[in-house]
């Protein structure tokens, strides 16, 4: 016996990318620039500087993070995201599993969500506040 | 080869038809190499390497050396000697107990995988279409659940349609976005921009110096864990003797080149701070295209990655679940029940039996914050699980160019027990940093942290198959006749 053809299968793949890809192109909303955001900008650079951080650049911070924090900044808080949170800095794949974070990743983070969403700055004090750091980046 | 196939007897053998299954060779040895690149590698990780610049390339080379190369030259010498994938060759060397052991392991890390694999597409959709769906509990159960039945129902309509898909979503997902992000990284250094990350000999080595270096690196071998994973479907092919090994040799180089040459991209574009910033997978993308001001690529791609990570995850569903079904079968491991097959020749019970339980794990992670917060600790005992199939896997390799030396393989890896013993030990490194504490379990005492990870790696490992091998009953053998061209 043969197996069957799938021909609808793929159609119905098919389609329901496309339209997700295209209506996800419709629907992704920019950064705005604004003075706000020129103002947060030239905040987090600052505090990032006085941290002995790298900083971005002004108009990249503008562009990614607008006044608001954008996307990055969305419910940062949320013990969902923690667990998330384990997996992003390792691999990925099957066998990914969670890494040593570096306290620099964490620190830049903190000063992030205190320019960008001090509200949540608490909840991710108290998340991070319990974990165990190490060093994985060389000074840059 | 040796053919696993048996011969149909028992009551209970009447009680349930054998259904037919597709006699087709179904898999081209292109098909084969897609498919296990689905499995293992992805460009959804990428800006997390590319924080680390030029030494990703370490990062990646070194397990590359040390796991890749005997995992993939070890399953192609075995895939062409032996059908039926990891338990057949376990079962060959060591003994069918320890195939069992094998494939089980290989079958109960999956449990975990899938409900944190499909909390990434969720959390990938909710950043195209909704970012504040990406913390709402309710929001990613929905789309695990429900993205988890869909692929399961479409997996059951046969082992073709998976090799389809899950080849074509390598192409769509990673080959195709991960071509373009290096087009973008060489235009961007061909006009005259400085790369954001150092280019320099230096640059080279990463942070080796302490323990979150040595738990980097060390982690970063199973990068390359499931190259294995397809050998199962051997018989859809219509020479794996050759056609196997050929697959296995064009996987290895593209994994590498997927894992590598995208990340190194982004770090030519998009400097480590901004990375480090961002925060998110899609958020570093969208960093990237912002540079060349084509930020409306990135929904796109996130749609392009989702397929990805699915294609990948229904290679997955086909493959241990399959190995399950052939040994259980063959020896009886498996209550009639679970030996069951549909017309296309699929596992239909034991798929339904892993749609349940994980179904249950998706729903308590995404629901109950208390399991979200630990959920981590489940992908280290499970990781550690896994890491059992690769011993065998090796020393099986080992003992059976000992014992059967003569047996016809269609390719024979150059210095296999040099080759297997590098495998060993870099599994056994890899065990071993399984047990150092994460970030996550913060100050908590090094010992609980063994005692939890080495209990749950004894309860899942393997308490749970022992149970199965006491319960068999020597009915259960063959129970379901196994169909003259089953494709495992």
């Amino acid at each position: 016996m043969q197996e069957k053809s799938h021909s609808w299968v793929y159609i119905v793949i098919i389609v329901v990318i496309a339209a997700l890809m295209v209506a996800g192109a419709v629907t992704f909303g920019e950064e705005k620039e604004s003075q706000e955001a020129h103002a947060k900008a030239k905040e987090l650079i600052a505090k990032l500087n006085a941290a002995g951080l790298a900083a971005p650049s002004e108009a990249a911070a503008v562009r990614l993070f607008g006044a608001d924090g954008g996307r990055a900044a969305e419910r940062a808080d949320n013990a969902l995201l923690h667990a998330q949170f384990a997996w992003h800095l390792g691999t990925s794949g099957p066998a990914s599993r969670p890494v040593i974070i570096d306290p620099d990743f964490v620190k830049a983070a903190e000063i992030f969500l205190s320019v960008y969403a001090p509200g949540q700055l608490a909840g991710f004090r108290d998340f991070v506040k319990g974990l165990k750091l190490g060093s994985t980046t060389k000074d840059q | 080869m040796a053919s696993t196939g048996v011969t149909a007897d028992g009551a209970a053998a009447k009680k349930i038809k054998a259904a037919p299954v597709p006699s087709a060779k179904t898999i081209t040895w292109l098909t084969m190499c897609f498919m296990t690149v689905s499995a293992v590698a992805s460009i959804r990780n990428t800006p997390s390497m590319a924080v680390y610049g030029l030494a990703c390339i370490f990062l990646y080379l070194l397990p590359a050396i040390v796991f890749l190369l005997p995992t993939s030259l070890v399953a192609a010498e075995l895939a062409s000697g032996w059908d039926g994938g990891v338990y057949n060759w376990v079962s060959q060397g060591i003994g069918p107990r320890a195939g069992f052991i094998a494939i089980w392991t290989q079958f109960a890390m999956t449990l975990t995988y899938y409900p944190s694999l499909l909390a990434y597409v969720a959390s990938t959709l909710a950043y195209v279409f909704m970012p504040s769906l990406a913390s709402n509990g309710v929001y990613t159960a929905a789309v695990i659940v429900i993205v988890y039945w869909v692929s399961t129902l479409v997996s059951m309509r046969g082992v073709g349609l998976v090799a389809k898909l899950s080849s074509s979503s390598m192409l769509l997902g990673t080959a195709i976005p991960g071509t373009a992000l290096v087009l973008l990284g060489i235009i961007y250094l061909v006009q005259g921009n400085p790369s954001a990350a150092p280019i320099e000999a230096s640059a080279l080595l990463p942070q080796i110096a302490g323990i979150a270096g040595l738990v980097l690196i060390v982690n970063n071998f199973l990068s390359y864990a499931g190259m294995e994973v397809n050998a199962v479907h051997v018989k859809s092919m219509a020479n794996p003797a050759k056609e196997y090994p050929k697959a296995m040799f064009l996987a290895m180089g593209l994994v590498v080149v997927i894992f590598v040459l995208p990340a190194l991209a982004i770090s030519w574009v998009v400097p480590s701070s901004e990375l480090t910033l961002t925060g998110g997978v899609m958020q570093a993308f969208t960093a990237f295209f912002d540079y060349f001001h084509v930020s409306w690529l990135t929904p796109i791609l996130g749609i392009m990655l989702i397929t990805a990570a699915l294609g990948g995850m229904m290679a997955w569903l086909a493959g241990p679940s399959k190995g399950l079904l052939l040994i259980g079968r063959k020896e009886g491991y498996l209550p009639p029940f679970f030996q069951k097959v549909n017309p296309a020749g699929i596992q239909v019970n034991i798929l339904f039996a892993q749609g349940i339980i994980v179904t249950i794990i998706a729903l308590l992670f995404a629901l109950v914050p208390d399991v979200s917060s630990v959920y981590w600790i489940f992908s280290v005992i499970t990781t550690q699980v896994y890491l059992i199939m690769y011993f065998l896997m090796f020393i099986s390799a080992i003992r059976l160019r000992r014992s059967q030396p003569d047996h016809p393989r269609g390719y024979r890896a150059p210095i296999l027990p040099v080759l297997a013993t590098v495998g060993l030990v870099s599994a056994a490194c890899a065990f071993a940093i399984g047990f150092v504490p994460s970030s996550q379990f913060g100050d908590g005492s090094t010992a609980l942290y063994v005692l939890i990870v080495g209990g749950g790696l004894v309860c899942l490992g393997l308490l749970a198959p022992f149970l199965l091998l006491w319960l068999r009953k020597p009915a259960w053998k063959n129970a379901v006749p196994a169909p003259d061209d089953d494709e495992g």
